[in-house]
């Protein structure tokens, strides 16, 4: 099977099931493959449709992560690092901090060094109790995007994101400590404008 | 000067790093193709905004001469479609995936065409099949 090129188009719709609701909204449609082309208009369109649907139905953009009561237990000591910032408010800022960690590559390798440890194993193990985190628009559709890319569901994305900075906060050694001095500077940054 | 001359792949032979010029292009104007019924499916837009933080610069991209003239764009485009396959770490995973498209308009970076954007398995890219 070819790649199609999406040589003619015609009038037709753009459509998304997202957060249980579908997207409608007229779009250029591939006369051969049926692909829908979401040009700027219908972005803008989808943004807008997304921000409606947050102010009608704020609970569709809560995600329920599960963490262990070793996880939920580092989460409370952290707060004490950060006065105001609830455990949801961490996990929303160590979620993205992780995700986009990406723009520096040494230190997405350097926070993956330290979570293949014990410490992997501490976070996981024991009885495990969802906690309510709530994303907006823009923060909702990222989670969403990387469960799309990992092929996992949105709440594993929170989870995985969150322990890896946890093992990091966790880490004794000089290296880790070095690392946590970076991402604790990072953390406080979204935390103060959160 | 002639199109030729102006193109992006010389401008890139030029020093002009190509992945930045597809996050500039992508932030200025992106149309995005996705869901075709028949063909394979495009991951959706969400899933490639996301992608694009974590794309390396890439080491290999295949340009070809563009076949489509119609639809959106295809007037005022690059005469040349890119190709390339990159490698994401995902939570310790690798994760292969391609990526096609094309720069508008001519002689001015303006925005740019994603024509295909998904996962990779062995042998489902033109890339795998050259």
């Amino acid at each position: 099977m070819t790649d199609c090129d999406h040589k003619a188009t015609k009038d037709g719709f753009a459509k998304r099931k997202f957060l249980g609701e579908t997207f409608r909204a007229k779009a250029s449609v591939c006369k051969s493959c049926g692909a829908e082309l979401w040009d700027h208009d219908v972005q803008g369109k989808f943004n807008g449709w997304l921000t409606k649907l947050h102010s009608r139905k704020r609970g569709k953009f809560q995600i329920q992560p599960l963490f262990s009561a070793n996880v939920r237990a580092c989460l409370k000591k952290m707060a004490l690092e950060f006065p105001g910032s609830k455990d949801s408010s961490i996990v929303r800022a160590m979620t993205f901090l992780y995700l986009e960690a990406g723009q520096d590559r040494v230190l997405l390798r350097d926070m993956e060094s330290i979570f293949i440890s014990d410490t992997f194993i501490m976070l996981r193990s024991g009885k495990k109790a969802s906690l309510p985190v709530g994303f907006n628009p823009m923060g909702i559709l990222a989670i969403h995007g990387w469960g799309e890319l990992t092929g996992v569901p949105p709440a594993k994305v929170v989870e995985e994101a969150t322990l890896r900075v946890l093992a990091v906060y966790l880490a004794v050694d000089e290296k880790g400590r070095k690392i946590w001095a970076e991402v604790k500077e990072e953390l406080t940054r979204l935390l103060r404008a959160a | 000067m002639n199109d030729d001359h102006l193109s992006l792949p010389n401008l890139e032979l030029q020093g002009q790093k190509f992945l930045e010029r597809l996050r500039v292009a992508a932030s200025l104007n992106l149309d995005y193709w996705t869901r075709g019924k028949s063909g394979k499916p495009n991951l959706p837009l969400s899933a490639f905004l996301v992608a694009l933080v974590r794309i390396p610069e890439p080491t290999d991209v295949f340009w070809e001469d563009r076949k489509s003239q119609k639809g959106k764009n295809a007037q005022h485009g690059e005469d040349r479609v890119w190709q390339f396959e990159f490698d994401l770490e995902i939570f310790g995973t690798k994760a292969v995936f391609y990526l096609k498209g094309y720069f508008f308009t001519r002689w001015k970076l303006g925005g740019v065409t994603i024509q295909s954007f998904r996962s990779v398995v062995p042998e489902s890219t033109p890339l795998r099949r050259k």
